[in-house]
């Protein structure tokens, strides 16, 4: 599922660092229930299915959707938000090739799409999501 | 070479015909998964009920314009867009439908239309 090698990849970047994404920062879930405890922007990286085979016959890749917050009360500006969403974005595009610790391969990934800008009324942050499909593979 | 004008006809006939083949197909599809999407929205719905008119006011609805087909998905209730949005997602159930209810009608159309090339 190549969870390992999109996660290190993300947490490697130093530019995303330097935007405050590291591993206090990136959480992988569908949905939090509280904000962070550090006041700070963080991601959350939601894996989601794997969607139906395309045309019976080729093997699907792995949605995935990752969410940029911005607490409320730091900022309302949503081209923070869009930066790191940017920068996400370039560094998981380029990703080709690229094994991870957990045994699976990332052929590929393709940006799908992102949302409007929202408001988060349950963590209270500001805040948009990126869509990917990832396509990967398990090397025997 | 020339084609034989009744043979013409027989094929603009024919390739009239598929448009309008297909377009039934793809209504249909569209038609059959309004209340499909309906009941998944419904039955999956992540979240407690508590007047119940959140799970209750989920509906699709297929719309057809020109060449162009829409499956709609929606909330009745003001505080859909909180459903949709808060603690990041979690209570969720317009995007995942859509991404599921997308998959189905590609496959199902792309079986449909196998049929139909070997009708012809």
């Amino acid at each position: 599922m190549s969870r390992r090698a999109v996660i290190d990849t993300l947490l490697a970047d130093v530019t995303l660092n330097s935007l405050g994404v590291h591993s206090d920062s990136l959480f992988q879930s569908r949905g939090l229930d509280e904000k962070p405890k550090n006041q700070a922007p963080f991601v959350l990286v939601d894996w989601q299915d794997q969607g139906g085979n395309i045309f019976d016959r080729v093997k699907p890749p792995r949605r995935v959707m990752i969410w940029v917050h911005w607490p409320s009360e730091l900022s309302n500006d949503y081209s923070k938000i869009d930066t790191v969403l940017d920068r996400i974005e370039n560094v998981l595009l380029d990703m080709e090739h690229v094994t991870g610790d957990d045994g699976y391969t990332i052929t590929c990934v393709r940006a799908t799409g992102r949302s409007a800008d929202l408001k988060d009324e349950g963590l209270h942050t500001f805040c948009r999501w990126a869509a990917f499909e990832v396509l990967s593979r398990r090397d025997q | 070479m020339t084609w034989p004008s009744s043979g013409q006809k027989k094929i603009q006939t024919r390739v009239a015909n598929i448009d309008s083949a297909m377009a039934k197909i793809i209504a249909g599809q569209f038609l059959y998964a309004e209340g499909e999407a309906t009941a998944i929205m419904k039955e999956g719905a992540p979240w407690t009920d508590r007047s119940g008119n959140a799970r209750a006011g989920l509906f699709a609805k297929a719309s057809f314009y020109d060449n162009a087909f829409e499956l709609l998905l929606a909330h009745s209730v003001y505080y859909g867009i909180f459903l949709e949005v808060a603690n990041s997602g979690k209570y969720a159930i317009i995007l995942p439908t859509v991404q599921h209810m997308g998959d189905l009608l590609i496959a199902r159309m792309e079986r449909a239309m196998s049929r139909l090339e070997g009708l012809l």
